[in-house]
């Protein structure tokens, strides 16, 4: 953490869909090894944000860069920054037509090309991280939502990506079940993983986020590292989000 | 009690065909003898006539069993045909979906006997027309063309309906694991839709399976035209195609049961 690498530079970013003015303005950086939480109500935008750096979404204009690569750019892969940035969804997304090992592989052995007996290996090993090291041959189904989001945290995490990308990965699941989702992300913040997440979990962003990022109607309206986050708020908005959702 | 019932019946499904089978004709002789004064009576349903409506003739594919070669290639062929519009449908440019689209609604405007005359009489002029040279299609591979033209548009629709069904985080999945367009597309959403779509197939079969009957008017001896070719011999209408409803009905509903069973497996494994 002590490098200077800019992973992800979004510079005046503005995004809309139809007349909805999505993004707007958005000046935001994140730097290698950094862990950034973002923060907002519902609909302010970040989800769209995120889904930006990977190119999920379109955006209008503006330039974005992961890790170097311009995403405007004709001559950038866009397959390949998406290697570099896995991402983990609200509602899992795993493949269910195919068995927990197959949803962890399937990406290192049909995108990367690694042999199939190498992948696995580092699975299981990946499921053993995520602790549902027993389960590699279920089916999605057969999983409870915390364990499913576990197997997509080790599928985004089998690519060996340099930077993570959390959309609300605990918006779906019941409380009992979020605990353990918390815990193995929590694991990967200790790693050299750049990590930028959307979560309503300020328990999580309190302990382990280097960077609060709160948006409202789009924009970014204040950044600020948790603990002045928290206790003095720069401005009125963040202040009445902090006490919604605190209370 | 009920489900008692039906846990039996699932177990020992082949035998229940068997036995109802025989129930059947056993009544059907029953009727026979009270219905018939002993003068006018003739014997309907003897062995060999049963063999030429399962069978057909000795040496010659007919009958029920060519009812179901007729079908099954049939489900294969506009299945492959079907899969390709349906792609062909779902892709976005302009100059690959049209024409699908418009084999596709037409086939649906269409009336299957129509095809199926149409194919018989047109292949010989228009191939010859384009070819120079007389090209004649037997009454069965004319019959076999139009079943295929005409289900491939039915399939079209189930496939494009289960590559709908796939929810956009699917395609967001794969892509974010960097996987290509042509990946995401064969390695995850097609097979998902695949399995979705296996009931919707298995009863589209089972429609198919009773419109072969249709091929009986170009004169494939499939197994409804080998009932009719008893019947103008001996003329026992009711006896034989009281047999031959009962025969369609054993098969449908138990290729519809098959296809409910499935339903059950399939639901299980994707609900998540």
């Amino acid at each position: 953490m002590n490098n200077n690498k800019i992973m992800i530079k979004m510079q005046n970013v503005q995004k809309y869909y139809g007349d909805f003015h999505a993004l707007r303005d958005i000046d935001f950086t994140v730097k290698e090894g950094e862990i950034v939480v973002i923060c907002g109500p519902s609909g302010s935008g970040k989800s769209t944000l995120i889904r930006c750096i990977n190119a999920l979404e379109d955006f209008s204009s503006g330039s974005i860069t992961v890790d170097g690569k311009d995403l405007k750019d004709k001559k950038t892969d866009i397959k390949k920054v998406r290697q570099e940035a896995g991402m983990v969804f609200q509602h899992f997304n795993l493949f269910p037509h195919k068995t927990i090992l197959e949803n962890i592989t399937i990406g290192p052995v049909k995108v990367k090309k690694i042999p199939k007996e190498k992948a696995e290996k580092k699975a299981r090993e990946l499921l053993e991280k995520v602790k549902i090291p027993h389960q590699a041959d279920k089916y999605p189904s057969q999983l409870s939502g915390g364990q499913q989001q576990r197997v997509a945290i080790a599928r985004a995490l089998a690519m060996e990506p340099k930077i993570i990308l959390f959309d609300e990965p605990t918006s779906a699941l019941d409380p009992e079940m979020i605990g353990e989702v918390l815990d193995v992300m929590k694991s990967l913040a200790t790693e050299n993983f750049t990590i930028v997440c959307v979560t309503h979990e300020m328990g999580f962003a309190k302990e382990v986020a280097n960077r609060i990022v709160f948006m409202s109607d789009g924009m970014i309206i204040e950044e600020n590292n948790p603990h002045d986050f928290f206790n003095n708020p720069k401005t009125d908005r963040a202040k009445r989000f902090l006490k919604e959702i605190l209370t | 009690m009920n489900e008692a019932i039906k846990l039996y019946f699932e177990k020992n499904k082949i035998l229940f065909f068997i036995l109802n089978l025989v129930m059947i004709i056993a009544l059907l002789k029953l009727f026979q003898m009270l219905a018939y004064p002993k003068a006018d009576f003739k014997e309907a349903l003897t062995l060999n006539n049963i063999k030429f409506m399962l069978v057909g003739m000795d040496g010659e594919l007919g009958g029920l069993a060519l009812t179901f070669v007729i079908a099954i290639i049939s489900i294969i062929g506009s299945f492959i045909f079907g899969s390709i519009l349906a792609i062909a449908r779902f892709s976005k440019n302009r100059f690959i979906n049209t024409p699908a689209i418009l084999y596709i609604e037409l086939f649906r405007a269409l009336p299957l006997i129509m095809v199926i005359f149409w194919v018989y009489f047109a292949v010989p002029i228009v191939g010859g027309a384009l070819f120079h040279t007389k090209i004649s299609a037997s009454a069965l591979t004319s019959a076999l063309i139009s079943f295929t033209l005409f289900e491939s548009a039915y399939i079209a629709e189930i496939v494009r309906a289960g590559l709908k069904s796939i929810p956009q985080g699917q395609f967001e999945a794969a892509k974010t694991l960097g996987m290509s367009g042509y990946q995401t597309f064969f390695l995850i959403i097609l097979p998902q839709a695949y399995r979705r779509m296996i009931p919707a197939i298995v009863s589209q079969f089972v429609s198919l399976f009773k419109d072969t009957s249709l091929a009986y008017v170009i004169g494939v001896i499939e197994f409804f035209r080998a009932a009719t070719i008893i019947n103008n011999r001996i003329y026992q209408s009711f006896e034989i195609f009281s047999f031959v409803a009962i025969v369609y009905f054993i098969c449908s509903f138990s290729l519809s049961k098959i296809a409910a069973m499935m339903e059950r497996k399939v639901q299980k494994q994707l609900h998540t």
